[in-house]
């Protein structure tokens, strides 16, 4: 691709200060996303996917800070960011006010489509006059000519009977149908770049199948650029044209879909891969990861995935990956890659213990009658 | 005490089951379910104003009333030992099934039999007696577990209700429990909070297991976990499930959890399970339109098989005024045309589109010629259909398209029998001996169950 990309995210870092310690929720996070494409954003739950779209729309608040990283998008900079040594966070010129991410790029620009479609629809009034009130908003026109877009691009998404949907409460549809709603609202503005968070897990597979379907001919329609948020492979598989894979607030894969799924690269993607239950062929056993996903506060030391990766060395727990090309397009953040030089070969294995977590294999003797 | 076979229940009723006359084939049956029914009374339509009748039916009880149809008429067998899977889409009646056979709610009519004894209208004690046959598990870990109590007090609870075993006896059986459902016997003290989804989950098998029950009935238990959770939390399932011999009414709308923990699966749809079989075959060979879609729409984990998932289109019907004959006819790519005309495959396949489109009023009102270039540009009607498309077009472009619809589904939808008989089948089975039901005329030429 020789475009400059749509938008370009460098060394993102969002952290969230509680009673007990920082948890940095996005640490370091880096990747562009160009014209056109779909960039799926995958993690199990705690990854800090959420928050790294938050960050991009600057929609991050107390406790919670983004204490560092550039973000631009088409010529603007929607963060410039350093921390000095003080710890005080200090902002470039450039970067966009409150009030211009507001009135110039939520929405307008870069529209957000959430799990919940009751979280942005108001229960008591009509889908209509909701979607025709963020028309008039956001574009210059009159009452009658909104309400005739509205009605316009909630047939566009396939709402029956759009006329007389039109005055119907959010109550009275259903959740394919409101998160239709929100897409139709997203839509609204003909934004560069829509960013869904989730937006088909609540529903059901036939409906997220429409959803699907609708994202597709949309895409093809207006030629926007999506981040798509999900922790379903299913759905990565399906419309992703490039995905970044998050653990404990890192990438630890970025990849092109086909390469992701058929030339994996980092042991977590792989043990992502192995442990969904497969539709299409009986397996009998599932093959679960091990280990639970720490939390942020106790974020193993050197490779954050050590403790649950059948892969890991000693070498593993004090060295910490960051992002390297492994192969063309493709980045992982894993020492057993030549590329890191990180004596990954001469490092003694880990060993199970009997937690199920990976540990250097004399503590287990040691720890033995231990709790 | 060892294992949970060993467990002095003192239960009278336990094995009463099995003293009973059944029948040879019947000997293994725990669960009897036969035209199990749950209907909730709603606000009428008349006031509401939102659930006209299209068929233009009289609501079926008096006063106005009118019933939601969460679960109707169904009938099923669990063998002692296997896991039944229960798949469908949300509001299908699931969970409404579940707590029916559980007895948490009244059934509306129909019989449920345990072990060959008639539990429909059990009460007071005897009810009591045997819901400790019958423990349920369900999906939000969270909610299902009192913060404020400890891990301990927690599985010990059923035992304390039942009256069973002293409090030394009762901390041996929940420690013992807790490391049988991958937990530690030192989790004992612990309060909810403290675990993760997976293992609160885990605290659940645990108190479900401390009565030493036949069947536990599980509604969506690892929906809200982590796909590495969820195999984690489905393996120690199967594990206990040989263990305990116990049996599973699985729940879940995850069409790949369900094909690895099930024997056999049973699909719902709007109130009325639509197929039921063997798992392999079911998913192989899947016979019901509405269980084919469901597979069809699946997002394969592979890139390279794209192309390969299909779309349903349409919406779930209200199941206040479910559609007449089949419900699933509303969607269902494969109606059966009507034998009144004498459709090609290709004819009625662009009618059908048609008709849906009209019905649901996707397209602006448009002059008759677009929409015949747009839908029936290839094909020829027979005169008779023809003369309603066009009535019904030209209606259309008037801008009613109300009445267009309801021209073109009573000329072509109406007379289906689709729309006029409630199918039900056993086919005979490929892949293997068992018999198959399937709710679906286009195995007519199959047996009719009943
Ligand atoms: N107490 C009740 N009163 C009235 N209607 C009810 C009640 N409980 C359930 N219903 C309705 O019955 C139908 C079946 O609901 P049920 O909860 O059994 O579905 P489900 O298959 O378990 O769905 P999900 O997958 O979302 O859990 C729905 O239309 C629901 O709204
Ligand atoms: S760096 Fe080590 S622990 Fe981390 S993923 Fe690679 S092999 Fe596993
Ligand atoms: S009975 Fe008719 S409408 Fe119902 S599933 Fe079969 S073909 Fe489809
Ligand atoms: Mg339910």
């Amino acid at each position: 691709m020789t475009q400059d990309p749509l938008l370009s995210v460098q060394n993102v870092t969002t952290q969230f200060v509680t009673e007990e310690g920082i948890v940095r929720a996005v640490d370091d996070l880096s990747f562009d996303v160009h014209r056109g494409e779909t960039l799926g954003l995958v993690g199990e739950s705690g990854a800090g996917k959420s928050v790294a779209i938050r960050s991009i729309m600057r929609l991050i608040s107390s406790p919670g800070e983004i204490v560092s990283g550039t973000i631009t998008y088409k010529g603007h900079v929607i963060l410039d960011r350093s921390q000095g040594p003080d710890g005080e966070v200090r902002d470039g010129e450039a970067m966009l006010s409150e009030a211009e991410m507001r009135s110039k790029i939520r929405g307008r620009e870069i529209a957000l489509i959430f799990q919940d479609p009751m979280e942005s629809l108001n229960p008591v009034f009509t889908i209509g006059s909701q979607l025709r009130e963020f028309i008039e908003i956001n574009r210059d026109l009159s009452n009658a000519e909104a309400k005739a877009e509205a009605i316009e691009l909630l047939r566009e998404v396939g709402i029956p009977e759009a006329e007389s949907r039109y005055h119907e409460y959010p109550h009275q549809f259903s959740g394919g149908m409101r998160q239709r709603v929100l897409i139709a609202m997203a839509l609204a503005c003909k934004p560069d770049l829509i960013i869904a968070d989730e937006p088909t897990t609540a529903l059901d597979v036939t409906v997220e199948g429409q959803i699907l379907d609708l994202i597709e001919q949309l895409k093809t329609e207006y030629e926007t650029s999506f981040i798509w948020v999900t922790h379903d492979m299913g759905v990565v598989a399906e419309i992703c044209d490039r995905v970044n894979v998050m653990y404990l607030g890192e990438l630890i894969e970025q990849a092109p879909v086909d390469e992701l799924f058929h030339e994996t690269k980092h042991p977590y993607t792989e043990a992502l891969l192995r442990s969904i239950p497969k539709p299409h062929e009986t397996t009998g056993e599932f093959d679960p990861i091990r280990g639970i996903m720490p939390d942020g506060m106790n974020a193993p030391s050197g490779c954050r995935f050590h403790p649950r990766c059948p892969d890991a060395r000693e070498v593993c727990m004090s060295v910490h990956p960051d992002l390297r090309e492994i192969d063309d397009g493709q980045n992982a953040a894993c020492l057993k890659y030549d590329v890191f030089d990180a004596d990954y070969d001469d490092s003694p294995p880990l060993v199970v213990d009997e937690n199920g977590e990976r540990v250097p294999a004399e503590t287990v003797e040691s720890v033995g009658g231990d709790d | 005490m060892t294992a949970s076979g060993e467990f002095e229940t003192g239960d009278a009723n336990r094995h009463s089951g099995t003293a009973t006359g059944t029948t040879d084939s019947t000997d293994d049956v725990l669960l009897k379910v036969d035209g199990l029914s749950k209907h909730f009374p709603v606000e009428s339509g008349l006031f509401s104003g939102l659930n006209v009748s299209w068929d233009g039916r009289v609501p079926s009880v008096g006063y106005g009333r009118e019933y939601l149809k969460a679960v109707d008429d169904v009938s099923f067998e669990i063998r002692r030992g296997e896991t039944l899977g229960l798949v469908g889409e949300s509001g299908c009646g699931k969970s409404t099934l579940a707590r029916t056979i559980l007895r948490l709610l009244e059934p509306s009519s129909g019989s449920i039999e345990f072990e060959g004894r008639d539990i429909t209208t059990l009460g007071g004690e005897d009810l009591r007696q045997q819901r400790r046959n019958m423990q349920m598990v369900f999906q939000d870990p969270q909610s299902s577990l009192n913060p404020r109590q400890k891990i301990g007090q927690i599985v010990e609870e059923p035992l304390k209700t039942h009256g069973l075993l002293d409090d030394e006896g009762r901390e041996t059986r929940a420690r013992e429990l807790l490391e049988r459902v991958g937990l530690d016997s030192d989790h004992y003290n612990r309060y909810p909070h403290e675990f993760s989804g997976g293992q609160r989950q885990r605290v659940n098998l645990a108190r479900a297991l401390a009565l030493d029950p036949d069947l536990i009935i599980c509604d969506e238990p690892v929906a809200s976990l982590d796909v590495s959770i969820q195999a984690q939390v489905l393996n120690t399932m199967t594990e206990l499930q040989e263990e305990f011999g116990l049996t599973y009414l699985f729940i879940a709308h995850d069409l790949s959890v369900i094909r690895q923990i099930s024997d056999r699966v049973a699909v719902m749809y709007l109130g009325k399970i639509v197929e039921l079989g063997n798992k392999e075959a079911v998913y192989e060979n899947p016979k019901h339109p509405y269980t084919k879609a469901l597979l069809d729409s699946i997002p394969v984990p592979d890139p390279r098989k794209r192309s390969e998932r299909e779309t349903l289109g349409g919406d779930l019907p209200s199941p206040v005024n479910p559609p007449s004959g089949c419900r699933f006819r509303t969607r269902c790519p494969e109606l059966i045309a009507p034998d009144a005309y004498d459709f090609s495959d290709a004819e009625w396949a662009a009618l059908r589109e048609l008709i849906r489109t009209i019905d649901r009023q996707l397209v602006e009102p448009s002059p008759p010629e677009a929409l015949r270039r747009q839908f029936l540009n290839d094909v020829d009607l027979p005169a008779a259909a023809d003369e309603s498309v066009e009535r019904a077009l030209e209606l259309f472009a008037d801008g009613e398209p109300d009445r267009a619809a309801e021209l073109l589904s009573e000329s072509f939808v109406a007379p289906s029998v689709c729309a006029r008989d409630v199918p039900s089948y056993e086919v005979d089975s490929t892949n293997g001996t068992e018999a198959r039901f399937v709710a679906c005329h286009r195995y007519a030429e199959e047996t009719p169950t009943e």
